[in-house]
């Protein structure tokens, strides 16, 4: 069974949440974020179910803890707030949806789904390697011409998204919504910007452009 | 016109005013020292006094200024402290809701071998729908007495049993079943002219915060007792204390630390002083805090 935990500190959505996710996943729960980040590094769950407002640390907060300490978990955030300001920052520290309260069992089900797809889809490379690049995806690490090389927690999931299809022309809007998890598309030139990064980084003949039409990853 | 004084454009205004001033001012007192030939017939007590008015009419603008810039702080802080209170009321209404949504969703997909489940989330919706009401109640009630159209309607009650009821209404032992309330609401008191609801109110409220700063395991007291002139109505919990910064602020509405939407204390004490009463705390950080309504017996 797949492990999820969920990080929530109000009893009553912590065992309906529980409860509703139970009969699929191996679910595990903790009710602050120190035990959160506790679990996470020991039991190593595919998913977190993260509130943002927690008795001892702020979410977004205990998100950047998570990505910096290495846990590899895809993040889902349980909010209150429903601003966009509050939904990218969220995104943008590595979370991978973002889910805002009330919501229905049907939604959050919906979202664990697709979040997990995506996660399968990436995952199923762990390594790149060519003669001038080697990008080791789960311990985030890249090396160009033997030297480290340094990427962003997005630069590397947008990396593995675009290697994992290589080859196949993937639109911006599909990387939004599969990289940054946006769903209603901010008018944004966030994936022109991050993809230009990357460029620089790894070397332009990497990563070609189809006009108004999107990416591919060339080897 | 309004307001506009109050706003950031009277600061522009006096710069305005302030900058020519400063440099009359200093051409002034130059004046008075020199006394250059261009002065010509004008006696130096006519200079000292012209330079006197224009530094008098320096310093009131200054000290306007200052003031403006002071209102305009209090005015952005208050402003703040409002967007803080609409992001926190939807925090607390949306808390509930989630909980209440999520377990009433639950109850319909229930299979036969969960049905057991029913019972613990029948009662867990009708405590998150205690707290919603119980917000939306602080929030109405907040109208009321922002607006001034707070009414009393005393009568003649016994305080220990009006304390018991609203104990016993209040599901403390869903909403932190880990703390242990301990009361002790025995005195030999007469009958006190209270409005009912109002006491209620107030003494929920700050049940509420107990509960909510409690640590786990803590243990809130109810106490009551008395002098010859008042009753002393004591919530003590043993949660996280008040910080000496944060004491001369707990009243202010919207001022929360965290938890809570800033209401709750304010409402608090409006009512009390609506009894002719006083609400006051003692408060340690990292030991707890004692909050008492005191109030008069005639």
């Amino acid at each position: 069974m797949r492990k999820i935990l969920i990080v929530e500190d109000e009893p009553a959505i912590l065992l309906g949440l529980k409860d509703e996710l139970s009969k699929e996943y191996a679910v595990l729960e903790a009710k602050d974020g120190k035990s959160g980040l506790q679990i996470s590094l020991k039991e190593n769950p595919e998913l977190i179910l993260l509130d943002l407002i927690l008795p001892d640390i702020d979410g977004f907060l205990l998100c950047q803890q998570l990505k910096e300490r290495g846990v590899d978990a895809s993040i889902i955030m349980l909010t209150a707030r429903d601003q966009l300001a509050d939904k990218v920052r969220g995104l943008e520290l590595g979370a991978d949806d973002y889910i805002t309260k009330p919501f229905s069992l049907e939604e959050l089900n919906a979202r664990i789904k697709a979040v997990l797809r995506r996660r399968e889809l990436a995952s199923s490379i762990e390594r790149y390697k060519d003669d001038r690049l080697e990008i080791d995806f789960k311990g985030y690490k890249a090396k160009k011409n033997g030297r480290p090389l340094k990427l962003s927690y997005l630069e590397f999931k947008l990396l593995r998204f675009l290697i994992a299809q290589k080859e196949r022309l993937i639109s911006r809007n599909e990387l939004l919504e599969q990289v940054w998890g946006y769903h209603v598309l901010p008018s944004t030139r966030t994936v022109d910007t991050h993809i230009l990064s990357l460029r620089k980084k790894i070397g332009k003949n990497y990563i070609s452009t189809t006009y108004r039409a999107g990416y591919r990853f060339e080897s | 016109m309004g307001t506009w004084w109050k706003e950031k454009r009277l600061d522009v205004y006096l710069t305005a005013v302030i900058i020519p001033s400063i440099i009359l001012g200093v051409l002034a007192l130059w004046a008075l020292i020199t006394k250059p030939d261009w002065l010509g017939s004008f006696s130096s007590i006519s200079v000292f006094v012209s330079s006197m008015i224009i530094f008098g009419l320096l310093l009131i603008l200054f000290i306007g200024s200052y003031l403006s810039t002071r209102d305009v702080q209090r005015q952005t802080e208050l402003a703040r402290l409002k967007s803080d209170f609409v992001s926190a009321v939807s925090h607390e209404l949306k808390t509930p809701l989630t909980s209440i949504r999520l377990l009433a969703e639950r109850l319909v997909k229930l299979t036969p071998e969960e049905i057991e489940k029913s019972k613990e989330y029948h009662q867990l919706i009708l405590t998150q729908s205690y707290c919603l009401s119980h917000l939306i109640n602080n929030i109405l009630d907040f109208s009321k007495l922002e607006e001034g159209k707070q009414a009393y309607k005393f009568e003649k009650l016994d305080l220990a049993k009006l304390i018991s009821d609203s104990i016993r209404d209040y599901p403390v032992n869903f909403l932190r079943p880990d703390c242990r309330l301990e009361t002790n609401l025995t005195g030999d008191l007469p009958l006190l002219y209270l409005d009912k609801e109002a006491i209620s109110r107030a003494f929920t409220n700050l049940l509420d915060n107990a509960l909510k700063f409690s640590p786990p395991g803590g243990v809130i007291k109810i106490n009551m007792r008395r002098s010859e002139k008042e009753v002393w109505l004591e919530v003590i919990d043993q949660g996280a204390g008040i910080d000496e910064k944060e004491k001369k602020r707990v009243f202010e509405r919207f001022y929360h630390t965290g938890k809570g939407t800033g209401l709750g204390l304010t409402i608090a004490r409006h009512l009390v002083e609506g009894h002719n009463g006083r609400l006051e705390f003692e408060s340690e950080k990292g030991k707890g805090s004692n909050f008492k309504i005191i109030l008069p017996l005639k």
